[in-house]
């Protein structure tokens, strides 16, 4: 599926004066899979499929990211996104789900745990932010305001790009690569995926940290080993931390856990969906 | 005469110091999610950006502006009644979102190319040393500044895109519309180029048959009219301009160019709106003014 038959897939739900684009594919327990930075809800296809076989898979794109709203005016935070996906959910009639996040998208993922537990059904985290995990170097000097005057979309799609290959282990195609970074390509959009890296706060996952022990909610952790944007000692934390969760690590995947061992993280995500216990998993 | 390429349009991200100034104003008080690439191409003209906005200013945060605005759109909503729709969303596949995005930019444009005309045709008119506007002493009612709550992003592709198909139109656009850069719903456009490429095939037909050729002039002329009763005058001296830029019929023929192009792209997006629309429909504003808010707090002013 490349990035065009993807975005066809996408609907739109309007939440107040923004509006979020997601995928609503399958049938059965719903699955919230929550994308990072800088990509957009594309970057789950390689689990799209499989997936929606057997459960409803939801893929929103971030408010600031992907095909969502990306006005210039308004907090990307994670706890805003947070916030969001919590009303999108009243909007689209879903009660609870389980959610998989992955960098940002984890940290949105146990914010909704901690502070909007009644939304959330199981958590599954992949390579996630957390505690003071974040933001890397290369986000923090995205979201420099001066970043809008010195670099043309054109340029910084290129820097990103480069700098995207550091999150592989694999050897992502040019055209995955250019299909994880499309929104971001017009000047627009570089000015969105700016606002959303002014909107990196450590403070906003350090906040929950007292609030991880009173997650209760069977907790799947999956994580790159290879990642050096976020270590693993950072999963080995959250699956100290969290009551009852599971830490998997996955061998020769960097940061972009489900692209560079699909096979494995769509293998341990269907059994954690199906109800397996997480101890077995690690077996 | 062909000018483009002589003067070349500074885009809203490679602005700096006075002109990102004066584009904040203008996206504020014309209540946009960007500048508009009229505005892009007279600062390639170094001063003459601040000495026409200065003498727009007064009048573009009026609420008569915005009903002469009004006016204009319905009118082109009414001269588009009789002629044939191009039916494009039907031969082109789009999903929800694409189509959502599509439609909020064409609403986008809808609202904010009458409002260009207007302010075209006045600066055509004053450059030609016509009086323009009244002398209203009285205190006018002033709308909200600030893009409205669901307006979307003004997105563009690039200028000069990847895709060799786009390339090409592009460049073929740039040469029949004489002016510098691409008018801007064409790049938004582009944004879905199968979509830009039915449009382009099944609006032309239309706009080569004669209806198209008089309501094109019929809504230059209301234009010149709206112009010409806006409240406050509308003054730009031609000794002026001389004192900024070297070449005054470059720019007179400048915004010619544009006077003709938005006449045409007022009737264009209200012809692509009718797949969805009524076109009794599309007389409305798709963004109504509200009333700029007096602020009363002790020492604040409106």
């Amino acid at each position: 599926m490349n990035w065009r038959e993807y975005q066809a897939k996408q609907r739109v739900a309007e939440i107040g004066d923004r509006f979020i684009s997601y995928v609503d594919e399958g049938s059965g327990d719903p699955v919230i899979l929550l994308h990072g930075m800088p990509t957009w809800g594309f970057l789950w296809h390689p689990l799209f499929s499989s997936l929606s076989k057997s459960h409803r898979v939801l893929i929103p794109d971030l408010i600031g990211y992907g095909y969502s709203d990306k006005r210039d005016g308004f907090d990307r935070s994670i706890a805003k996104q947070a916030e969001a996906i919590h009303v999108w959910m009243e909007k689209i009639g879903m009660e609870r789900a389980t959610f998989v996040g992955h960098d940002i998208g984890g940290g949105v993922a146990l914010r909704l745990a901690t502070l909007f537990p009644g939304r959330v059904d199981r958590l599954c985290l992949m390579n996630s932010v957390c505690y003071d995990s974040w933001p890397v170097e290369a986000i923090l000097q995205l979201g420099h305001p001066e970043t809008r005057r010195r670099l043309s979309a054109r340029t910084a799609i290129l820097l990103m790009k480069q700098g995207l290959k550091m999150g592989f282990t694999s050897s992502p195609s040019n055209d995955l690569l250019d299909g994880l970074l499309i929104p971001y390509a017009t000047e627009t959009g570089k000015l969105s995926l700016i606002r959303d890296a002014v909107a990196v706060d450590t403070n906003q996952t350090m906040e929950i940290v007292p609030l991880l022990q009173r997650i209760t909610v069977p907790t799947l952790i999956l994580w790159g080993e290879d990642d050096r944007l976020q270590p693993v000692d950072y999963g080995e934390r959250l699956a100290w931390d969290i009551p009852g969760a599971r830490l998997i690590r996955i061998e020769q995947a960097c940061h972009f856990v489900m692209i560079d061992q699909p096979g494995e993280v769509e293998r341990d995500l269907i059994a954690f969906l199906g109800g397996a216990k997480v101890e077995r998993l690690a077996a | 005469m062909a000018i483009f390429n002589k003067t070349k349009p500074i885009p809203e991200q490679e602005s700096a110091g006075e002109t990102e100034r004066i584009y904040h104003e203008i996206r504020q008080t014309l209540r946009s999610t960007g500048v508009p690439q009229l505005f892009c191409s007279w600062a390639g003209y170094g001063k003459f950006l601040p000495l026409v906005w200065s003498a727009l200013r007064p009048n573009a945060e009026t609420r008569l502006y915005e009903e002469a605005s009004d006016r204009l759109r319905a009118e082109g909503a009414r001269l588009i009644k009789p002629m044939e729709k191009p039916d494009v969303s039907a031969h082109v596949r789009l999903g929800e979102s694409q189509t959502y995005h599509l439609r909020a930019s064409l609403d986008l444009y809808h609202y904010l190319y009458p409002k260009l005309l207007v302010l075209t045709s006045a600066v055509q008119r004053a450059l030609a040393g016509e009086r323009i506007g009244k002398e209203e002493n009285r205190e006018l009612e002033r709308i909200e500044r600030g893009a409205p709550a669901g307006m979307i992003a003004m997105e563009l592709a690039p200028e000069e895109p990847q895709d060799p198909r786009l390339r090409a139109l592009f460049e073929e656009i740039k040469k029949t519309s004489k002016l510098p850069s691409v008018v801007m719903e064409i790049r938004t456009l582009a944004l879905w180029p199968d979509y830009l490429f039915e449009a382009r095939k099944r609006l032309m037909p239309i706009i080569v048959g004669p209806e198209y050729k008089q309501a094109e002039e019929r809504l230059k002329q209301t234009a010149r009219k709206e112009a010409g009763n806006l409240p406050y005058p509308v003054s730009i001296p031609r000794e002026k301009v001389k004192g900024v830029v070297s070449d005054v019929g470059e720019i007179t023929t400048l915004t010619s160019d544009f006077e003709r192009a938005y006449a045409r792209c007022i009737l264009n997006i209200a012809l692509l709106q009718c797949d969805w629309r009524d076109p009794d429909a599309l007389a409305s504003s798709p963004f109504p003014a509200p009333s700029r808010r007096q602020v009363v707090a002790a020492g604040g002013m409106a």
